[in-house]
């Protein structure tokens, strides 16, 4: 039996090509579907080819329903996609947060020591107090930005029923960070020339890069942690 | 389409695909006989919403989809079925008994 059955279903399966999980799942539901209502048919008295084409003229036309289940599986993507992208704002705008305000933190610490302390020797030009409302408004403003798009993501999820983010973004997270650390140690080679453009050339250059990539670098193991936690979970549904 | 689903998946408590189908054919004397394969992508929506919630079950010989009502989606329902029944007792106001005799 299911000859006609088994070639809509060849049908929809090359149709919803591409559609992941979401389209196998509605492939399970379809022939349990088409499955039943031809058993039943046939249970009431119709021949099984009879039960079949009955079958599926009620189930509707292949390409309208591939169609609809292909739309569904689109808006859901490119709703991920922007909860992925939202969330990854919002951790970068902490990441950076962070990174100005630890470098604050350490500037000060500098400075209480007195100037012939650390890195303020041998008359370089060595000002770490006077870097400080410059790091604490880009660090503020990072915060305020971080918080905004974390805490509003936050609610909108538990009350609008955002989408979450996206199955991959754990990995891709640790991926950027694991790049970006190195990449913020060296500067790509030049970490004294990105110091100087944000913190000035009067500093002593190098802290804002060693301490973001510090901070990149637990974001990195953060985002492996969660990656491992989100994959058993899925195993375990 | 979600007021029917929503209100049967309430009726039945939790059921497949197709008992749902074949509730809302029966249940509307046949009057609701929707194409049923549009049935799955707005089971799929409602799922989406977080007014359905679904889960395989492996009971039988073949696994199907079981979908239930969700706390949200009761909620919904109480609010599309108070939208449904404004809008005929607005519509009843308007065009009067729904007989149709003495109208040709």
């Amino acid at each position: 039996m299911t000859n006609d059955v088994d070639r809509y279903l060849d049908r929809l399966f090359d149709r919803l090509a591409g559609t992941g999980s979401a389209g196998r799942r509605a492939l399970v539901e379809v022939e349990d579907h088409l499955h039943a209502a031809v058993a039943e048919r046939v249970d009431g008295g119709m021949s099984p080819d009879a039960a079949e084409h009955a079958a599926l003229t009620a189930f509707g036309d292949v390409r309208m329903v591939a169609r609809k289940l292909r739309a569904g599986h689109r808006r859901e993507r490119i709703v991920v996609a922007a909860s992925g992208v939202w969330l990854s704002g919002g951790l970068a705008c902490a990441v950076a947060a962070l990174s100005f305000l630890l470098t604050l933190a350490d500037r000060w610490w500098v400075w209480s020591r007195g100037p012939s302390w650390g890195d303020c020797v041998g008359g370089l030009p060595c000002d770490p107090a006077g870097q400080s409302p410059y790091l604490l408004g880009i660090g503020l403003s990072f915060a305020v930005v971080a918080t905004l798009l974390l805490v509003g993501r936050g609610l909108l999820r538990r009350r609008a029923r955002l989408a979450p983010s996206g199955r991959r973004l754990p990995v891709l997270l640790a991926a950027v960070c694991a790049v970006l650390t190195p990449a913020m140690l060296t500067s790509l080679g030049d970490p004294f020339a990105v110091n100087d453009a944000i913190v000035g050339a009067a500093g002593p250059g190098l802290f804002l890069t060693v301490v973001a990539s510090s901070v990149t670098a637990v974001a990195t193991v953060a985002a492996v942690v969660w990656a491992g936690l989100r994959h058993r979970r899925l195993a375990g549904a | 389409m979600d007021l029917m689903l929503l209100n049967s998946l309430r009726e039945l408590g939790s059921a497949h695909g197709y008992a749902i189908i074949a509730a809302l054919r029966d249940g509307s004397d046949g009057v609701f006989d929707l194409p049923e394969g549009t049935v799955y992508p707005a089971l799929h929506r409602l799922e989406r919403a977080g007014l359905v919630d679904s889960d395989w079950d492996r009971s039988g010989p073949r696994r199907r989809r079981v979908y239930r009502l969700t706390p949200d989606g009761a909620a919904a329902l109480v609010v599309k079925r108070r939208e449904w029944q404004a809008f005929t007792r607005g519509m009843r106001a308007l065009i009067g008994p729904t007989s149709v005799e003495g109208l040709a």
